[in-house]
């Protein structure tokens, strides 16, 4: 098992490799000078302190040693300074990565856990009006853009009902109660899309399962229905389904720039917005490889899962 | 990695649509009230998609006010018989900016689509048909651009080229570009196996004759369910990045960017940022729909599966 994920760890190298070069091309891509860019538009600097500058950026280097240097330096985890804070980008990152993966985290979990729930139901009352109903509701949630919910959400439960903030970050430690009424709305945002998208693989999945010879057996047998959904369906419908949240993982990771945005969150989404917006190029340059690191982790994660749940997976890399 | 990788190419729809299919019931076995509801689920998708289109062709003919014009005394005025859906914080027609913004959202989905698609298609055709090292490549680029969220990339790229709905459209299009290579990619190898490929090339027919006449045929119908589900998602991503004021700019009456300047006004005036949200939705879920209906009409391996 150690061999499987070691050997599946030294795969993600040329992805990340690729990631890094991308995010590293991404900001040389801004037409013109790139001491412009760095410096921002409406800065006026003589010709020295330009070419000091460029000297301090390493803008004088070829295409190839800069980028070697700034993997260099991410490897020993130092991934920049900031241009607006000039602050550097790991204390940046230490404040405000807790806050996006505590919010992926809810979001998973509001994900997953009522949608096997529910696509289980449907499967196994198929074709009833629950099951009918779920369906047509698990299609209007893949359809609505999660920005929309927060204006519906926020509509309902912060301006009409009054029962929750409408946005605002309280951190656990000044206030736990505030803390978690002010993450209910972003996460619910954030997760029912993906709910939506799991019910319906969840419940294809049990379908496939269902039919199978092995559940015929364990039923003929004389096992309670709960235990025969426990002990032989579950199981091995869980495949698609941990595909299916593997990939949902880089949505919820995108929507977290929306979400993070909309409710004012201190997170990671909403600080590589900013820095788009603000054109704060090393932070969108180190940011950028750091998002997609997490995600070509948490796929490393998925393949070990499936290696955990059929062992004959364990083989196939 | 193989097993993730079959599973991301079935699931290729990474906006994670359209997967009642993926149950893959004979039709034999389904209930008829599922048949029934999957049937005019689908018809309603075709339905919702053709108005649409239609829409984004005489939209700005048939829209009752200037879409961009402001009235200002009259601003923030609630649905009435004037001003069916009302207005917004400048006192535009809101019924008459969707009617207008509906072109907006129709060529950000058929150009990104196309943009998509046709480097899926040619990237695809040719790792799935010479394999090797060509094909470990071509799907080692695929596999870094598809280890980005989708929108963060696409952002990304947006503001690097300057956000204009030409680069927007593009953006989007590259960034869905591996689910596109996936689709195509898996059907070609599935393809290529068989016997009258094999046929083919020991005949000597050339490469590309084999590619336009027997390949390509066989992997339309996937290509086509996907395009279907992807131009829901390229609507949705469009919508988003001029949410975030990275797409269109004002006052273009862009569906995403209507929802994004009324939000501040939510309590006052919820019209102005709902109708445009519920608009976006419909169009999504109509393409999600048709996806749907097409991936059972079209796919006859999920029928006998």
């Amino acid at each position: 098992m150690l061999r499987y994920v070691a050997g599946r760890l030294l795969l993600t190298i040329p992805i990340l490799l690729g990631v890094s070069i991308i995010a590293f091309t991404l900001i040389r891509l801004v037409p013109g000078d790139p001491i412009t860019a760095i410096i921002g538009p409406g800065t006026r600097f003589d010709e020295e302190q330009l070419a000091n500058l460029r000297e301090r950026y390493g803008l004088n280097d070829s295409v190839v040693v800069q980028y070697a240097k700034w993997v260099g330096l991410v490897l020993q985890g130092d991934l920049g300074t900031s241009l607006r804070s000039r602050q550097p980008l790991t204390d940046e990152l230490a404040v405000r990565l807790p806050v996006t993966l505590e919010l992926t985290l809810w979001a998973a979990i509001i994900g997953t856990i009522p949608a096997v729930i529910l696509g289980t139901l449907a499967a196994l009352r198929r074709n009833s009006w629950f099951d009918v109903t779920a369906t047509i509701t698990t299609l209007l949630g893949t359809s609505v853009p999660n920005f929309l919910l927060a204006v519906v959400f926020v509509l309902i439960f912060a301006v009409q009902l009054d029962w929750l903030p409408p946005l605002g970050y309280e951190p656990w430690s000044d206030d736990p109660v505030e803390h978690i009424r002010r993450m209910i709305l972003p996460s619910l945002c954030l997760g029912l899309p993906v709910a939506a998208t799991l019910m319906r693989f969840t419940r294809s999945s049990v379908l496939e399962t269902i039919s199978q010879d092995y559940v015929r057996t364990a039923r003929a047998k004389g096992m309670s229905q709960t235990a025969v959904v426990m002990r032989h369906v579950l199981p091995n419908a869980s495949i698609p389904i941990i595909t299916v949240l593997g990939i949902q993982t880089a949505g919820l990771l995108g929507g977290t720039i929306i979400i993070e945005q909309i409710f004012g969150l201190p997170g990671v989404g909403r600080y590589i917005y900013e820095a788009i917006a603000g054109r704060d190029y090393p932070v969108v340059q180190s940011v950028t490889l750091v998002i997609a690191a997490i995600y070509v982790l948490v796929s490393v994660v998925v393949d070990v899962l499936y290696a955990v749940i059929d062992p004959r997976l364990r083989t196939t890399t | 990695m193989e097993a993730q990788q079959a599973a991301a190419t079935s699931a290729g729809n990474t906006s994670g649509i359209g997967t009642a299919a993926m149950a893959g019931r004979p039709p034999r076995r389904e209930g008829l009230l599922r048949t029934l509801t999957r049937q005019r689920l689908a018809v309603a998708g075709g339905t919702i998609v053709l108005i649409f289109a239609l829409i984004s062709l005489i939209g700005p003919f048939i829209a009752p006010y200037e879409p961009l014009k402001q009235d200002v005394p009259n601003r923030l005025a609630p649905p009435s018989w004037d001003h069916w859906m009302g207005t917004d914080g400048f006192g535009r027609d809101i019924l008459s900016r969707l009617l207008a913004g509906a072109n907006i959202s129709f060529r950000v989905g058929v150009v990104a689509v196309g943009v998509a698609g046709i480097i899926g298609l040619v990237f695809g055709l040719i790792a799935g048909y010479f394999r090797g090292k060509i094909d470990a490549m071509i799907s080692l680029v695929m596999d870094v651009i598809f280890a980005f969220p989708t929108i963060l990339l696409a952002l990304a790229l947006v503001a690097v080229l300057g956000s204009s709905l030409t680069n927007v459209m593009l953006a989007i299009g590259l960034v869905n570009a591996p689910t596109f290579f996936r689709v195509v990619r898996g059907s070609v190898l599935s393809v290529r196996q068989s016997l009258y490929v094999e046929s083919a090339v020991s005949v000597g027919t050339p490469t590309r004759t084999i590619m336009q006449r027997h390949i390509f045929p066989n992997i339309t119908a996937p290509l086509i369910v996907h395009a279907s589900l992807n131009f829901a998602a390229a609507v949705l991503a469009e919508a988003a990045l001029s949410y975030l004021g990275l797409g269109n700019r004002p006052p273009s009456p862009s569906w995403g960017l209507m929802v994004s300047e009324s939000y501040g006004l939510l309590n006052q005036a919820w019209w102005a940022t709902l109708f445009p949200g519920v608009a976006i939705a419909l169009i999504v879920l109509g393409f999600n729909l048709l996806g749907d209906g097409l991936r059972d009409a079209l796919d006859p391996r999920l029928r006998s599966r």
